[in-house]
């Protein structure tokens, strides 16, 4: 995988940990957030591009669906990939992340090889 | 100052700043029902200033009745009002702690994960005995999340059980996550396990380097050295950071006066790699601990360094290092720097040289 | 003592959770040293033992606000963050200039909160004075505030040593400031014209809602000495006092998202700014 800046969002450090050590693995460069309003600031603050942005939905400050609809109300942001990771898993917590503008919506706990895979599918890789 | 049907009129003004002074006055008036109004305005809201304000009140007040008022709003649709919940209810004390008793057992694992993370912020007395519970719960996440905060809270009266679930898991994520709570809160028992389950680097899937790594930081022995070097050859570059502060934990706890020989080559070779330079200057600095002769000379080359970060690390290096010979290169370095935290540190370094 | 990378790491964050301001790395001595002076009043040998107290037994933050004024630098000068001014004068006070000579409306107000001795407020009046064309044919107005009264009566003199002036580019210098004696510099009357000092306190629940229709609200490293819940009031009371598109600028390290979600973000030359 060629390199790239990735943004992961989560409360849980852990959670953080966990999807930086399966993208650096694949040759990705990590920015971690630790919630959508410190999501904001890390890619507004940040200089060059973002290849993709992996976020929760329950956190402090900004939930995950306001995060995307923020995002998808910018221009320079409104094709930028988008995977939701949560717990939550009904339909229609689902649905709401497609309508938020999310491009994908993965179950936790993460599977590295299907996270990989369809990161690989969303970068065209 | 209105009266408290002014108060509700403006609460469902047209103007935002008139429904958040009137969210403001409601709030900390004390007009009875206060609570009550409050919420219901939330959640018909669309402001999101207004709501911001609305919430932030709520976290203002305190009592029974809030916590009780609240705790409804942890299984509403809407996604703000449900973090907003988490976020009052962990600023309530040992009344909310009281209540979280119950919602562990909630049928819904949602709602159970939402009284994970209320408790973990609340941190009062019981609470790590309360989020243990959760060690058993049904969903692996619960399991998960409940991990991760007894290793930040430094609970050891947990371990057992975590090790357990080390050994049992075969959910990487668990293990991972286990790994990374045992550095802080691993017993004798914790290194057997580790040992017994990761006894050599092949046995290390990739995914759990990282977090073996943090475990040795803390809790190994320089058994593990060796390893350390393989993964400084072939990882170095992508963990670094997990690579350094496992070196730096494991020689804190077994001091010496000179560095092994094979990890003194393994950490010259590190210097000369791409890795970014704030992990080369807590190398420069480490090293400077030890009396190796090389060491020196690898301090006094990185003394020029174009980096002013690199710089900083060989001279605090040297300061350490002890050597007067240095001396006088400190002296003339500091004639001719402008910068300030490098003007700092050749302070330290040449008060410790003379 | 060290402070193994690993717990700069843990303490920045720490930092940065709780007010929302960063550290670069660069700046890992001098966090150090600081840390140390907390870590011998306080008697605690180890680092992480520092930071264990720090996250679990500081349930006021009392040792925290310790170590975040050690680590805050209190001193204010003329034409402090300069690069942040710049984006202030050459695109967001453009952008509003032009706003309001296409509605007809030759007003500028800003408010400076925290404006301590006055060198913030006069700076923003000097470049005012410089950016504005026409500058006669329009109205403007910088309300400053402070807690401290002291600080105030100070302001209103204008007079200010060579500390303060250290970063004025000298073309100002000249024009704006009168210099009776050497190490003495005084602000010009028509500068001082332009700023309306007033004694308020942020805290107070009902202050400054009758203020509103700013264009600008600074507020540069005043935030830092609220806990959460106070910082949140007085963000919401500039988010009122501002007109809509109205900018309102933290010191360059803070960040404002975290404090609230009303505004909007934006990326302009290399800096983030904050829109209502």
């Amino acid at each position: 995988m060629m390199g790239g800046k990735v943004l992961i969002v989560d409360d849980s450090e852990m959670i953080r940990n966990f999807h930086s050590y399966i993208l650096k693995s694949i040759g990705l460069e990590i920015i971690t957030a630790l919630d959508g309003a410190d999501a904001l600031e890390k890619i507004y603050g940040t200089e060059g591009e973002l290849l993709i942005c992996l976020t929760d939905i329950n956190m402090p400050n900004m939930d995950g669906y306001t995060l995307i609809e923020r995002l998808r109300e910018d221009p320079n942001y409104e094709d930028l990939p988008i995977i939701i990771i949560s717990t939550e898993e009904e339909l229609q917590d689902k649905q709401r992340g497609f309508e938020a503008g999310a491009n994908l919506y993965i179950v936790k706990p993460t599977e590295p090889d299907e996270l990989v895979e369809n990161i690989r599918m969303l970068l065209g890789r | 100052m209105g009266s408290i049907d002014e108060l509700i009129y403006d609460l469902h003004s047209g103007d935002e700043k008139a429904r958040a002074f009137a969210a403001e006055d409601i709030a900390f008036d004390g007009v009875p029902g206060g609570i009550k109004i409050l919420i219901e305005r939330l959640e018909l809201e669309e402001s999101r200033f207004v709501r911001e304000v609305i919430v932030n009140c709520l976290k203002g007040l305190k009592g029974r009745e809030i916590v009780e008022k609240i705790i409804p709003l942890l299984s509403s649709e809407d996604a703000f009002i449900r973090n907003a919940s988490i976020e009052i209810l962990s600023m309530q004390g040992e009344i909310a702690t009281e209540f979280m008793r119950k919602i562990l057992g909630d049928a819904d694992k949602d709602i159970r994960k939402f009284a994970l993370d209320i408790l973990f912020q609340l941190k009062s007395l019981n609470t790590a005995e309360l989020i243990a519970e959760a060690l058993n719960d049904l969903d692996i996440n619960n399991i998960i999340t409940a991990v991760e905060y007894l290793g930040h809270m430094e609970d050891t009266n947990y371990t057992p059980k975590v090790n357990e679930l080390l050994m049992r898991s075969d959910n990487i994520l668990l293990r991972c996550t286990c790994l990374e709570a045992l550095a802080f809160i691993g017993d004798e028992e914790s290194i057997r396990c580790v040992n017994k389950m990761y006894p050599s680097y092949e046995n290390i899937s990739i995914l759990e380097q990282y977090s073996f790594l943090k475990f040795v930081a803390r809790k190994g022995a320089d058994i593990h050295l060796s390893l350390i070097i393989s993964l400084i050859a072939e990882k170095g570059q992508v963990m670094h950071k997990e690579i350094i502060n496992a070196v730096e934990g494991i020689l804190k706890r077994n001091p010496r006066k000179v560095l092994p020989h094979d990890l003194l080559n393994s950490l010259s070779y590190y210097l000369t790699t791409d890795i970014p330079n704030i992990n080369k200057y807590e190398l420069l600095i480490l090293m400077g601990h030890y009396q190796n002769q090389e060491i020196y000379s690898i301090l006094l080359q990185h003394v020029d360094h174009e980096k002013v970060l690199i710089r900083m690390g060989a001279v605090e290096g040297l300061g350490i290092y002890g050597n007067k010979e240095a001396l006088p290169i400190l002296l003339s370095m500091k004639e001719k720097v402008g910068d300030h935290d490098l003007l700092e540190t050749l302070d330290k370094s040449i008060a410790l040289l003379q | 003592m060290e402070l193994p990378l690993e717990y700069f790491i843990k303490l920045r964050n720490l930092i940065y959770e709780r007010t929302g301001i960063s550290y670069e790395e660069n700046k890992i001595y001098y966090i150090k040293k600081r840390l140390y002076q907390r870590m011998e009043a306080g008697g605690f040998e180890r680092v992480e033992d520092y930071l264990r107290h720090l996250k679990i037994f500081d349930p006021k933050g009392r040792e925290f606000q310790q170590l975040m004024n050690l680590l805050t630098v209190n001193e204010t000068y003329f034409f402090r963050e300069f690069s942040q001014l710049q984006v202030f004068a050459e695109s967001c006070l453009q952008e509003v200039i032009e706003h309001k000579v296409q509605t007809n409306n030759r007003t500028i107000k800003i408010f400076c909160a925290g404006c301590s001795t006055g060198e913030e407020p006069y700076t923003l009046g000097i470049i005012l004075r410089e950016m504005i064309e026409q500058y006669s044919s329009w109205e403007v107005l910088i309300k400053a505030i402070d807690i401290d009264e002291n600080v105030i009566s100070a302001a209103r003199r204008g007079v200010y040593d060579q500390r303060s002036i250290k970063d004025v580019p000298s073309a100002y210098l000249q024009k704006y400031f009168t210099s009776p004696s050497n190490s003495k510099y005084v602000i010009d009357q028509d500068i001082k014209d332009m700023v309306v000092f007033e004694h308020v306190n942020l805290m107070d629940r009902r202050a400054l809602r009758y203020e509103e229709d700013y264009d600008f609200v600074f507020c540069r490293n005043v935030l830092i000495y609220f806990d959460d819940v106070s910082r949140k009031q007085v963000v919401d009371k500039f988010y009122s006092l501002l007109r809509t598109g109205g900018y309102i600028f933290l010191g360059h390290a803070e960040s404002l998202s975290r404090i609230s979600s009303a505004f909007k973000i934006r990326r302009l030359s290399n800096h983030i700014v904050y829109q209502r």
